[in-house]
């Protein structure tokens, strides 16, 4: 019965999110002093930042910023403290295993795929939470990454970079999420597949409607793509603001943007 | 050529016995990069277990005295393939609470400790067993007939029932595992622990209660190949312990982390052990003593030569 309704795969409250719309966005990820170390190395400082519903949310900032340790914090995969919310409800005591199931899906750095694993299983481990059918919405990722249906029986472990990418995205998606997190996408891929990447988070982020927090060093492609960003220094956020003014910003463009 | 094959079917014969005892280890293994040293004796106490359920009270009997009281234990024989049943179920459950109250607590990445506290569970159940049943070896069922004339003739060479037997278990047994690994969801939720642990836990895999499967389906699965060697080597708290070296030397072969590898390292040890045995040393029991050093001198070796084994996965480190 639920399956006709949920056959596009979009998760409802993604489908009548507010993009476009008028009226102030609600606030989908808070982070309110949010600190974390490893060891006694401390990677962040107490740092606040927001991702509004709807939206894709930047951090930028060079290597050992804290950028992957922002979004691990997210997770609690360090030791943090401070505040996150999500959607409301406090999640930064949450366990990691518990964080997919309040509707936040991470792609690690590295891409995290199970390289011993098929694509196809890959894809229902990432559905791991869910209890309903999956074959509808693994149709569909297929669809919009057609290199990996005609893989799906390959073990990830042998393909390449841009295709175990494009499998990690899936695979976070296979948990109807309504925030992606995405530690460095285009690290390591070549320009075209990194712009074929690019395009097809900003067709989730505008027609299916999920919101991203994505942490970039290429400051170029992630605020061509981003609403609006932050910009991470040795664990403190010392700038932020929309895409356009970051864009335009002198520092931004000295340290980030090469030009 | 008779003795060739005579030779062979032995090999055969004991290969199987590793396989099943090397295949609980790679279990483990894979998930954990953990060795279990106390697989050998989990399987000995479950093949205990089954016995208790196989055999007559009189024969069975659990007697002991804590100076102030006298326990006797019996139970009534349920028959033998009933008996093994119920143990490896029992096995099942006591491998699911080893994880959870000895291994679980403790930081998985830091390896030392784990592996000690498996000896320290090696040595326990050694000694509980002794203190209970004592160090005597005593007589084990044979699931299959295992008479004189239960043979089936080869190029005059005897193929004995209970060798084809073993192996129609062992294939049994990787049915089981092919199913439970490969249909279920805590397969699949395991086999992603086993291949990138911090990414299962962000799609929502519970990975302790994960690991918990693999030691629960481990140690059914030593206590099964317990009960099937038991018939030839007599059930005693030491019955495990050349078993579980020649076992280790088998998942060596196979590179640790792969199931069909450990099937094919068991055969790979069950004819180098029966074959050197057989030709080199004419089964002088001196010799035979010393294929325990061929097992020691195969896992060297294969280290040497090819740490991933045979069929294991080569670890790619990227700095």
């Amino acid at each position: 019965m639920t399956s006709d309704q949920e056959r596009d795969g979009v998760p409802d409250t993604a489908k009548n999110e507010t993009n476009g719309s008028s009226g102030p966005k609600s606030i989908m990820l808070k982070a309110e002093n949010l600190t974390a170390r490893y060891g006694q190395v401390h990677v962040l400082r107490g740092i606040n930042f927001e991702v509004p519903e709807g939206d894709v949310s930047v951090i930028l900032g060079a290597n050992g910023a804290g950028k992957t340790t922002t979004l691990r914090a997210i997770c609690n995969m360090v030791s943090s403290t401070g505040s996150v919310t999500f959607g409301g409800e406090q999640i930064s005591k949450s366990d990691t295993a518990d964080i997919v199931s309040h509707g936040l899906a991470h792609v690690p750095q590295g891409r995290g795929t199970f390289p011993e694993l098929s694509v196809v299983d890959n894809l229902e481990i990432g559905g791991y939470v869910r209890t309903d059918n999956l074959k509808d919405d693994i149709d569909r990722w297929f669809q919009m990454f057609p290199r990996l249906k005609e893989r799906k029986e390959q073990l990830a472990g042998s393909l390449s970079g841009g295709e175990q990418q494009m499998l990690a995205v899936a695979r976070a998606l296979m948990s109807r999420p309504r925030l992606l997190l995405l530690d460095e996408p285009s690290l390591g891929l070549a320009p075209l597949i990194i712009e074929d990447l690019f395009n097809t988070f900003r067709n989730l982020n505008e027609e299916s409607g999920v919101t991203m927090l994505i942490v970039e060093q290429n400051a170029n492609l992630a605020l061509d793509l981003a609403d609006h960003g932050y910009v991470l220094e040795a664990g403190q956020i010392v700038l932020e603001g929309s895409a356009d003014d970051l864009k335009n910003d002198s520092a931004v463009q000295d340290a980030y943007l090469g030009a | 050529m008779q003795l060739f094959i005579q030779r062979f079917f032995d090999g055969l014969d004991n290969g199987a016995i590793y396989a099943v005892v090397a295949v609980a280890l790679v279990l483990i293994f894979k998930a954990t990069t953990l060795i279990n040293f106390a697989q050998g004796e989990l399987a000995m106490f479950g093949t205990f277990i089954a016995y208790l359920f196989a055999v007559p009270p009189e024969d069975s009997l659990l007697s002991y005295s804590l100076g102030w009281a006298e326990f006797s234990v019996g139970f009534l024989p349920i028959g033998l393939l009933l008996a093994i049943l119920a143990a490896m179920v029992i096995s099942a459950l006591a491998g699911a609470a080893i994880e959870r109250v000895l291994i679980r607590p403790f930081d998985p990445t830091d390896h030392l400790p784990v592996v000690l506290i498996t000896f320290g569970l090696f040595l326990i159940l050694n000694s509980v067993a002794g203190y209970l049943w004592n160090f005597n070896p005593r007589a084990f069922p044979s699931l299959f007939p295992n008479g004189p004339d239960d043979f089936i003739g080869v190029g005059g060479a005897r193929l004995r029932y209970s060798v084809v037997g073993t192996w129609a278990v062992l294939g049994l047994m990787f049915v089981v595992l092919w199913f439970l690994l490969i249909r279920t969801k805590v397969g699949l939720a395991f086999r992603a622990v086993s291949s990138n642990t911090e990414s299962a836990r962000l799609v929502g895999v519970r990975v302790g209660r994960t690991l918990m499967f693999g030691w629960a389906i481990a140690a059914a699965f030593g206590t099964l190949g317990g009960s099937l060697v038991a018939p030839k080597l007599f059930i005693q708290p030491n019955m495990m312990a050349t078993l579980l070296i020649f076992s280790f030397a088998a998942a060596t072969i196979g590179g640790l982390d792969s199931l069909p590898g450990a099937v094919v390292g068991g055969i790979a040890i069950g004819l180098i052990q029966s074959l050197l045995v057989g030709y080199l040393g004419d089964y002088d029991p001196a010799f035979i003593i010393l294929s325990l050093a061929v097992a020691f001198l195969v896992i060297l070796l294969v280290l040497w030569f090819r740490p991933a084994g045979l069929f294991g996965t080569a670890r790619v480190e990227r700095v």
